[in-house]
């Protein structure tokens, strides 16, 4: 016979916390107040004891058996779907060679101007050099004929060097 | 979750060891038929009967389960474990089968047709009220007779609800588990089965207590 609870405030709660105490899922504090209200409430009894009896009822529902042809089609379906992503795969091969050679022509590009720039900026100019040493090298044999360093010296106070110019035909 | 990237290795990992499915999934993942085929194997059944329950037709049901284990072999590549494979595998099957009420729900709305409901009626209650039409003896509960009524109280849930209470039935799920899988909180999950249990204490008690049929109302 049922004894219905009187109609409280807290009941939707209590009831919770009893569905919970029933799947294990309270800690150990909540399930002891549980234990508590079992041993001093018969209604709180009776309440817990007719939600575990339709909870068990459930367990006579049938569980499902599935046939060798369920198993048989699925695989099949599968390897249908695995058939269809190959083939887009292949699909998509030739797209993807095409942006690879794109990406591949663009690195090399890329990596040909940063050499340039790099050649550019941070190697020495040899140009620059030569036409620094263009005094020098234009009167190089009558430096290599005077063994006396005093003369070249006295050469370079007078200006002989510095006055040059590159393009001055009396240098 | 099992397509997730936010999903930490360490943890991955650790799902890896504790999981024997997840690393079968793994070996899916890799490219092995085998462990697929073992995979839909161990969980075919399982599967099947949850969504039989939920959808209340065996025809869609195995459809529906067929669709499940496709997305979850379109989905192996992306496959990282970020939970439990079964909390994984019947995520899926939720939103697949939701998708799939939704769907009827909107057929039968378009065509409102006898026809279109399931097997039990568009409504079991009122399968319950032709059969207690208080012609019939108190007797000992048969044992057929009692799975009807317990399905028929399943069918009075509504569609979370009777989500929830198969996977904590069946599939023994813990209220954090089931949470992922239905994608809301525990604490939800507390209040939905709570509700759940209440209804279905509806329904059944009275029949349980007189050997009969419930009085519709």
């Amino acid at each position: 016979m049922n004894v219905p609870l009187s109609p409280q405030p807290e009941l939707p709660a209590l009831r919770e916390q009893l569905v919970a105490y029933l799947d294990g899922e309270l800690d150990a504090d909540a399930s002891q107040r549980i234990d508590e209200l079992l041993s001093t409430d018969p209604r709180v009894r009776q309440e817990l004891s007719q939600l575990e009896r339709t909870w068990d009822l459930l367990d006579r529902l049938p569980r499902a058996e599935v046939e060798q042809s369920f198993t048989q089609t699925t695989v099949e379906m599968i390897a249908v779907s695995a058939a269809v992503e190959v083939e887009q795969e292949e699909a998509a091969l030739p797209r993807r060679r095409r942006r690879g050679i794109l990406l591949a022509a663009g690195g090399m590009l890329a990596a040909a101007l940063a050499g340039y720039w790099f050649a550019g900026e941070l190697l020495p100019n040899q140009n620059e050099r030569l036409l620094r040493d263009l005094p020098v090298i234009e009167d190089l044999e009558a430096y290599r004929q005077s063994t006396d360093l005093d003369f070249l010296r006295q050469l370079k106070e007078e200006g002989v060097f510095t006055d040059y110019q590159p393009g001055d035909p009396d240098g | 979750m099992g397509t997730g990237l936010a999903v930490s290795e360490s943890s991955a990992r650790a799902y890896a060891l504790r999981d024997p499915d997840v690393r079968l999934m793994l070996e899916v993942r890799d490219g092995s038929a085998t462990a697929f085929e073992e995979l839909m194997l161990r969980y075919q059944t399982r599967l099947v009967t949850v969504l039989e329950h939920l959808v209340g037709r065996r025809g869609q049901a195995e459809d529906l389960a067929q669709e499940v284990f496709l997305r979850v072999y379109r989905a192996r590549k992306r496959y990282v474990p970020g939970s439990k494979f079964s909390t994984w595998l019947f995520t899926i099957a939720n939103n697949v089968a939701s998708n799939a009420l939704r769907s009827r729900s909107r057929r039968r709305e378009v065509n409102l047709d006898a026809s279109e409901s399931g097997p039990l009626g568009a409504n079991p209650l009122d399968h319950l009220a032709q059969a207690a039409s208080g012609q019939m003896p108190t007797r000992q509960v048969d044992m057929t007779e009692l799975r009807e009524e317990v399905r028929r109280a399943i069918d009075t849930l509504n569609e979370r609800q009777r989500m929830a209470v198969l996977l904590s039935k069946f599939e023994g799920m813990s209220y954090a588990d089931i949470a992922e899988t239905m994608e809301t909180s525990p604490q939800a999950i507390k209040s939905l089965l709570s509700r759940a249990r209440e209804s279905l204490r509806e329904v059944l008690e009275p029949y349980l207590d007189r050997g009969d049929r419930p009085q519709a109302t």
